[in-house]
């Protein structure tokens, strides 16, 4: 299965869905969660969506009754959540090795 | 010369008999008018009972009043006593009278319209913002994002649309482009 590109943004929408695997956001929840201006994540969502790593369903409501549209909510798929933190853990590791790379600039011995 | 003696002052003796003959004939004059005795105030009677809540009971002078009820409530209490043992009431209560004058408040509602109207129009705008969004996108996905983004819109207020529409307008190509990257048959059409 494809990777997505990790971009920071992509990383931070990801570490909120695997913190509750189990939960749904919608748009707005998943930017509050991972500190994102709202309106940016969208085509984050579309092209995870489209890899086969998040699912998305309609809120169940009637909008005539409730007078407002309804929500999309997206949640990880198994699959998804394994891909996702599979892919997490190596930009992880590739962080920490930048960082031995880097000791002077990320703090560590010279 | 010897002439009559003048009368000699009565004796002590005639003295005492004038006395008693006062004091019999005012006897005998008070046994013909019997004054009646003064009635003897008795307490033999038993005074009435006091039972502490019950009296005056029927007798009470308001029998209708309804009890009023205590009420300490400690703001208000320092709202009419702020300053009151400096002598400061009089300042504070005409301080309050100009913060609520007519002036003042017909300014604070001329602002508050104008605040609405800023916040209507940036709704209407961020309306607008996103119905050109979704233009962007593939025919087939025109739908669920345009009900999807309208109803995050419905979560904020004034500004906060505005700025969410803009965001969205900036993302739009990327979002396009990773719609038209989709799997076929992934649409979120119902």
């Amino acid at each position: 299965m494809p990777t997505p590109r990790m971009t920071l943004p992509t990383q931070a929408v990801l570490r909120t869905l695997t913190e509750h695997p189990t939960r749904e956001f919608y748009g707005l929840e998943i930017c509050a969660a991972a500190s994102l201006p709202s309106g940016t994540i969208h085509p984050i969502l579309a092209r995870l969506e489209s890899l086969g790593w998040l699912e998305s369903r309609w809120e169940e409501l009637d909008p005539r009754e409730t007078g407002r549209p309804r929500r999309r909510y997206y949640s990880l798929t198994t699959d998804g959540a394994m891909q996702a933190r599979r892919a997490l853990a190596q930009v992880d590791a590739r962080a920490a090795k930048l960082n031995a790379l880097r000791p002077r600039f990320s703090g560590g011995r010279s | 010369m010897t002439g009559p003696e003048p009368e000699s002052p009565p004796a002590a003796a005639d003295d005492d008999a004038i006395l008693l003959r006062v004091l019999g004939a005012l006897r005998t004059e008070s046994s013909l008018h019997t004054i009646p005795a003064p009635r003897r105030a008795s307490c033999d009677e038993r005074l009435p009972r006091r039972i502490p809540g019950a009296n005056p009971g029927s007798h009470s002078p308001w029998p209708t009043q309804e009890p009023l009820r205590v009420v300490r409530d400690a703001s208000s209490i320092a709202q009419t006593a702020t300053g009151y043992m400096r002598g400061w009431r009089r300042g504070h209560e005409a301080a309050l009278e100009r913060r609520l004058s007519p002036a003042t408040t017909a300014a604070a509602v001329a602002r508050q319209p104008s605040s609405r109207r800023i916040a209507f129009r940036a709704g209407a705008a961020a309306s607008r913002l996103v119905g050109l969004v979704v233009q962007v996108l593939p025919q087939g996905e025109r739908r669920r994002y345009h009900e999807e983004f309208r109803a995050e819109l419905g979560r904020l207020q004034g500004l906060h649309q505005l700025a969410y529409a803009i965001r969205l307008l900036l993302s739009a190509l990327a979002l396009r482009h990773a719609l038209r990257q989709q799997r076929p048959g992934a649409s979120g059409e119902e």
